[in-house]
């Protein structure tokens, strides 16, 4: 008797997988989000979540669009650390 | 090892790249460099995960609050000034209208009764002391024709009985 993979099981082993792998990753960058500081983060998020630019996040956080984009880079440089640090 | 990529105006494009708002050139450019850069790959991967991830950042209540305006009432229009005038006058005439129709007839004292009685009797309250001696001698004969008209029960008084009454003795026939 010759067993056989069905194309549907491999698929769907992979996709559990995936999301296993997936969720892990999203786990770890929550964490490293979270260990930004109170500013890092608003700026951030902001720029990822909500697309804004730096001159209309500079707005909202009550800082200058350049010191929006500095708190940006700084806070991308931070999860990257964090994360090569796991 | 993540290290950021040197080429800042693609790293700056890719938040628009993963939201779909950069322009088609744009769009085509920054992918080609992703194709030949880990540095920005890895970056894009970190973005769609953040994204992904939700996290939402911590809100500042006392930043939002400052941002509202403070509330300010809306101006009473004039039109509606008066309407609240005009009720309170139609409220105040209903008022003391209906005051004065509820005491009409029985706020009356019994002092004012009784002067109404008199008067209606034909009978003038005077000061004496203000009379000189024809008038007093004047009120005196009438005060007799009073005292000299006979008591009789009212009900049996007719109109009839009334034109045969003597006129009485004056006082001076009497004197």
């Amino acid at each position: 008797m010759v067993a056989t993979v069905e194309e549907g099981d491999a698929v769907t082993t992979f996709d559990a997988l995936d999301t296993m792998v997936a969720d892990e990753s999203m786990v770890r960058v929550r964490m490293a989000v979270d260990a930004l500081s109170q500013k890092q983060k608003e700026v951030f998020m902001l720029r990822l979540e909500q697309g804004l630019s730096y001159k209309e996040i500079a707005e909202l956080v009550g800082t200058t669009e350049g010191a929006a984009r500095v708190h940006y880079h700084n806070a991308m440089r931070a999860v990257k650390e964090f994360l090569d640090d796991e | 090892m993540m290290n950021d990529c040197e080429n800042i105006e693609v790293r700056e494009a890719l938040p628009e790249l993963m939201l779909g708002t950069l322009p088609e050139a744009e769009r085509v450019r920054v992918q080609q460099h992703l194709d030949a850069c880990d540095d920005c790959s890895a970056e894009l991967a970190i973005i769609r995960a953040v994204r992904a991830s939700a996290v939402m950042p911590a809100v500042n209540v006392e930043r939002i609050v400052a941002a509202i305006p403070p509330y300010r009432r809306k101006r009473t229009s004039m039109r509606r000034v008066y309407l609240e005038l005009a009720a309170a006058c139609l409220i105040g005439a209903v008022g003391i209208s209906t005051f004065a129709l509820r005491n009409s007839g029985h706020g009356a004292t019994p002092a004012a009764n009784s002067a109404a009685v008199v008067a209606s009797q034909g009978l003038a309250l005077v000061n004496t002391s203000d009379l000189s001696d024809d008038g007093l001698a004047q009120l005196t004969r009438d005060l007799d024709k009073l005292q000299a008209m006979p008591t009789v029960d009212p009900e049996s008084v007719t109109p009839a009985a009334l034109e045969d009454v003597p006129e009485p003795a004056s006082a001076g026939d009497s004197a």
